[in-house]
C-alpha cells in the first residue's frame, strides 16, 4: 500500500503542474507586457511548487528546500506585481 | 557542503516568506468584492495554503512540534488547497464569456475587437470585467494600469459599445475616461 504522504504529494504536484501549460499557452499569445508578466510568475510558482513536492517523493530534500523557498518568493513577486499593474 | 548551507537557509527562511505573502493576499482579499474575481479567489486559496504551509515549515526548522495526527491534517489541507488552486486557474481560464448587461457585452466586444480572443481572454483573467460594474473608477484604474497611454483608447471604445447599446449618441469628449462615459449614459438614460 502507498502512505497518503506519497498520494498527497503526487496529487499535490500535478495538481499544480498540469494548470502551468495553460497558463503559459495564455502568455505566449499576449502581447500586453504586463499581462504576460503576471503569466509568467503565476506559472513559476505554480510549476516551482509542484517541482518541490516531486523533489521530497524522489528523496531530494535539500533541492526540495530550495524549491519552497523559490516557489514562495514568485508567489510574493506575483501578489506584488498583481498589486501594482492591476489593481 | 554548498547545497546543504543553501538548503538550510532557504528551509528558515520559507517561514518569512510565508508570512508576507499572508500580510499581501489577505489585502487583496480584502478588497476584492466578489467571489468570482480571481483576486479573491486566489486569495483564499493562498489563505488556506499558508494555515497548512506555515505550520509545516515552523515544525521542519523545529520551532514548533506537533503530533502526527496534525501533520497529517496539514498535509490533507494542503493538498485541498493545492487542488482548489488548479480548478481555479483552469476555470477562470476558460469560463463561459461574459454578459447579462450592455456595459459587460461592451467590454467583451471592446476587448476582443481591439486585442483579440487570446489577449481578450488573458485581460479577463486578470481584470473580472464584472468589477466594472459594481465599481467603474476601480475598473478604469486597471485598464490604465495594464495598458498604460493604450487603457485611454480601450476605454474609449468601450465607451462607444456602450452608447451604441444604449441607442444613445456618442460624442468624444477631452478630459473623458470610461467612468465619465458611463455616469453620462446612465444621466441620459434618466432623463
Amino acid at each position: 500500500l502507498v502512505d497518503i504522504f506519497t498520494v498527497a504529494g503526487v496529487i499535490n504536484a500535478l495538481s499544480v503542474i498540469i494548470p502551468g501549460p495553460i497558463v503559459l499557452y495564455l502568455a505566449n499569445r499576449v502581447k500586453i507586457p504586463s499581462i504576460r508578466n503576471l503569466s509568467i510568475l503565476l506559472v513559476g510558482f505554480s510549476v516551482v511548487h509542484g517541482l518541490y513536492h516531486l523533489s521530497f517523493l524522489a528523496s531530494l530534500p535539500l533541492i526540495g528546500n530550495v524549491l519552497d523557498l523559490v516557489s514562495v518568493i514568485m508567489l510574493i513577486l506575483f501578489g506584488l506585481y498583481y498589486r501594482w499593474r492591476v489593481l | 557542503m554548498l547545497i546543504d548551507v543553501v538548503s538550510s537557509v532557504a528551509r528558515n527562511l520559507v517561514p518569512i516568506g510565508l508570512i508576507v505573502a499572508l500580510l499581501i493576499f489577505a489585502e487583496m482579499a480584502i478588497r476584492g468584492r466578489t467571489l468570482r474575481s480571481l483576486r479573491t479567489q486566489l486569495s483564499i486559496f493562498v489563505l488556506v495554503w499558508i494555515a497548512a504551509e506555515l505550520p509545516r515549515s515552523l515544525i521542519v526548522i523545529g520551532f514548533i512540534r506537533a503530533s502526527e495526527d496534525l501533520r497529517t491534517f496539514g498535509l490533507v489541507a494542503h493538498t485541498i488547497s493545492m487542488v482548489l488552486f488548479g480548478v481555479v486557474l483552469v476555470l477562470q481560464f476558460y469560463k463561459v464569456p461574459i454578459g447579462g448587461s450592455h456595459l459587460l457585452e461592451a467590454i467583451d466586444d471592446s476587448l476582443n475587437e481591439l486585442l483579440g480572443k487570446s489577449a481578450a481572454k488573458a485581460v479577463k483573467f486578470y481584470v473580472e470585467p464584472s468589477i466594472a460594474t459594481t465599481n467603474i473608477t476601480e475598473y478604469s484604474r486597471s485598464l490604465r494600469k495594464i495598458f498604460l497611454d493604450g487603457g485611454k483608447l480601450l476605454e474609449t471604445r468601450i465607451a462607444v459599445k456602450l452608447y451604441e447599446k444604449l441607442g444613445l449618441q456618442f460624442t468624444e469628449k477631452p478630459g473623458y475616461g470610461l467612468v465619465q462615459y458611463v455616469q453620462e449614459a446612465q444621466t441620459k438614460r434618466m432623463a
